[in-house]
């Protein structure tokens, strides 16, 4: 579903955010990446969506070539995004119903309710204005709106960082759902214990390289909080001790 | 997806606390703007109608035909234009009354700024500078975030994630926001023609009403114009606050500055004539041509001996006053040339902005615009040359020169068949022909910060 190959983005500064990324998700499979902060977890998702031009490499989306045909490949994708604040002065249902009609397909207001409640928001806040909703509150929103738009590749970004644990419970649960549906999901998140929980597979993201990428059977009996610190620190030290020394160009050296 | 964006734009616009201030303000300046601009124009046509009534019977009372053709002359009224409440434009610095003489044309006070000086320090009265000023702000101040407000808000990624192209986000912005826009500029209109109604200083005629719908034609444009400089402010401006201060610099030097330096660099760079300056000469002329006259009268009785007759004496004063007039025609001219390349420079000058463009083309409708004025000029110095030949032949009937020069004591003067000063403004036809240039000029703008704020947006960072 989701297919991406020796992909590079080298911002106009210089820095190296993504180095040579390959990655693949099925349906029904998701997903979970995994990285610091400034790993190049977000650089991905713009990636994927094409908000910005690749350095190289290709990602493909049911076959489709993102930078080449970037319409016809966004219609089989869904995002969420890390804070998105939706449009304050618009209740939730307005929300959907206007993302709803960006994609041809709108629904009644009792769908649009049932997705509301599928994503935990009390029915109280229905009707409110988004602009007064918490954090975590709109967050939810922003999963509705991805999942409404109900394509076969959902991407992410971070989509547990507001929630409270009774919420990212309920999300665990919608994300199993999705899968069951054959739904691909990619995420990113900080959060091993649930990645941990939801997973079919995890990348560890370092420097703009995935440095590690192992299914469910090859976590599952040991420790990924281990893992993931133990492949953080051995990075940065290696960083450090590259970063010392002369004549490198970029990380790109990295993984010679 | 186009609909969709400009009804979502609508619906968030109208409920914003910024748009109801806004047009708050525009819809509150307008009707108080609007109760002492028709306030005035009723006292000014008042006036102009008391004042022609008044004139008339002067003339009558004028002791004698010479005073009447020399000294005192009749009195022309300039009708205040029934539009210039929608743009004053240059009848607010012209004279409203002026003397007509065989040989001169002065005007004799009585413009607005003389009625009311303290006017020139706010400059004058009209709609046109609430169109020009406060609504252009409005939409800027409307627009100018529209990008980068959704940027920020995170909606700019999901609106693209939907897969909409970046023209019909930008399109549907300006569709949507135009729409929102004319809410506040109908209400404004409506409540302007309810005031209009309550004070009648004036039967409006078809051809009016065809001017006043072209100058809401016109300010329907403008709008469009403004709001397109403000959407290419927000596609080049990643931030609200930085949208805001750089819709506010712009709009100052597009709306502020530009017209209004303009007219002064013109000025600098190709001088007015000075109107004073002008008159001395034209006394000046009329002087020699006294001396002139006396000397050869002078020179005839040093010759013969005896008065010169009075045919001699009227082939003299003939001759005398085509030199006159030839001579002050040519400086007339001179002046209004020299007038017309410091407007032509003004103007290029001006036009880079298309407050500018917009503020002439009003005016050109209105029938307060440069045009205007100098069609009124060349009105004025016809019906001096009617009003002359008039007088030379009614003295020249006279039966002798006591009836014509002594004061006819309790008889009134026979006045019939004198000239009247009938000034009609240009046709409608003539009047859009005149503004194509400022029409050319704002639909170019049109084009222009579409397109600019288009490719802008194009590589617009959507994250
Ligand atoms: N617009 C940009 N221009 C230049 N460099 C950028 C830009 N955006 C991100 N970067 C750099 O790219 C690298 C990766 O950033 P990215 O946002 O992808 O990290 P991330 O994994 O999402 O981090 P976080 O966990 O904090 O969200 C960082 O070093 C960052 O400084
Ligand atoms: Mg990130």
């Amino acid at each position: 579903m989701l297919k991406i190959d020796e992909l590079v983005k080298r911002y106009e500064d210089g820095i190296l955010a993504v180095d040579r990324l390959n990655l693949t998700v099925e349906p029904g499979e998701i997903f979970v990446m995994l990285g610091a902060n400034g790993a190049g977890k977000t650089t991905t998702v713009n990636l994927i969506f094409n908000l910005i031009q690749p350095s190289g490499g290709t990602i493909k989306i049911k076959g489709v070539d993102v930078a080449k045909n970037p319409l016809e490949a966004r219609k089989y994708a869904a995002f969420v995004s890390e804070d998105v604040r939706l449009y304050g002065s618009f209740s939730p249902r307005q929300n959907l119903d206007f993302f709803a009609r960006l994609s041809g397909r709108r629904r009644t207001s009792k769908q649009y309710d049932q997705v509301l409640h599928e994503v935990g928001l009390p029915e109280d806040s229905f009707r409110k204005r988004v602009s007064d909703f918490s954090k975590g509150m709109r967050q939810r929103l922003g999963i509705a709106v991805g999942i409404l738009k109900d394509a076969e590749l959902i991407v992410l970004d971070e989509p547990t960082s507001g929630l409270d644990p009774k919420g990212g419970r309920e999300f665990l649960a919608l994300l199993a759902d999705l899968r069951s549906r054959g739904k691909a999901i990619f995420m990113t998140t900080h959060d091993i214990f649930r990645a941990r929980k939801i997973a079919d597979r995890v990348g560890i993201m370092s420097y703009g390289r995935l440095i590690l990428n192992i299914d469910r059977s090859e976590f599952a009996e040991t420790d990924l909080e281990q893992i993931y610190l133990k492949y953080i620190e051995e990075q940065s030290t290696d960083v450090e001790r590259i970063s010392r020394a002369p004549k490198l160009d970029g990380w790109g050296g990295l993984s010679q | 997806m186009f609909w969709t964006i400009v009804g979502k734009e609508i619906r968030t616009n109208v409920v914003s606390s910024r748009f109801i201030i806004l047009s708050s303000l525009c819809i509150g300046l307008f009707i108080i703007t609007a109760f002492s601009l028709f306030q005035e124009m009723r006292l000014s046509h008042e006036e102009y109608d008391s004042n022609v009534t008044s004139h008339k019977e002067a003339v009558t009372n004028e002791p004698s035909l010479v005073s009447l053709a020399a000294v005192s002359g009749v009195k022309v009224d300039r009708r205040p234009e029934p539009l210039s409440f929608i743009a004053k434009g240059i009848e607010a610095a012209r004279s409203r009354i002026y003397r007509v003489t065989s040989y001169d044309v002065t005007p004799i006070g009585g413009s607005d700024l003389e009625r009311n000086p303290i006017s020139s320090l706010s400059g004058p009265l009209d709609l046109l500078y609430l169109f020009q000023v406060v609504l252009s702000l409005l939409a800027f101040l409307l627009v100018c975030d529209a990008l980068s407000g959704e940027k920020e808000s995170g909606t700019l990624k999901l609106l693209i994630s939907h897969n909409v192209p970046r023209h019909t986000i930008l399109l549907g912005k300006f569709f949507g926001n135009y729409i929102t826009l004319l809410i506040p500029l109908l209400i404004s209109v409506l409540a302007v023609g309810v005031i209009m109604s309550f004070y009648s200083f004036h039967s409006f005629s078809a051809d009016d009403w065809k001017r006043i719908a072209m100058m809401l034609a016109l300010a329907a444009i403008y709008l469009a114009v403004v709001l397109e400089a403000g959407l290419l402010v927000s596609s080049v401006t990643k931030s609200p606050p930085l949208s805001f201060l750089v819709s506010i610099v712009v709009w100052v030097v597009l709306v502020i500055a530009i017209p209004r330096l303009a007219f002064h660099l013109g000025a600098t760079v190709a001088p007015p004539p000075s109107v004073a300056v002008l008159q001395n000469r034209m006394r000046a002329i009329t002087n020699e041509a006294d001396v002139k006259a006396f000397t050869e009268i002078r020179k005839y009785m040093e010759k013969n001996g005896h008065p010169p007759s009075r045919q001699w004496l009227e082939e003299l004063s003939s001759r005398v006053m085509a030199e006159n007039n030839a001579k002050k025609a040519k400086l007339q001219q001179e002046f209004q040339n020299r007038l017309t390349r410091t407007f032509r420079v003004s103007g290029i000058l001006s036009r880079l902005s298309p407050s500018a463009s917009y503020a002439f083309a009003m005016q050109g409708m209105a029938g307060t615009g440069f045009n205007d004025d100098s069609r009124f000029g060349r009105a004025l110095a016809k019906f001096k040359d009617r009003f002359a030949q008039y007088m030379e032949m009614r003295i020249k009937g006279m039966s002798s020169d006591a009836e014509a020069n002594l004061p006819q004591l309790g008889k009134k003067l026979n006045l019939t068949g004198i000239p009247t000063f009938n000034y009609q403004r240009a046709s409608f036809a003539d009047a859009v022909g005149n503004i194509g240039l400022d029409l050319l000029m704002l639909l170019l703008f049109i084009v222009f910060f579409f397109l600019a704020a288009y490719l802008s947006f194009l590589r617009y960072d959507a994250r």
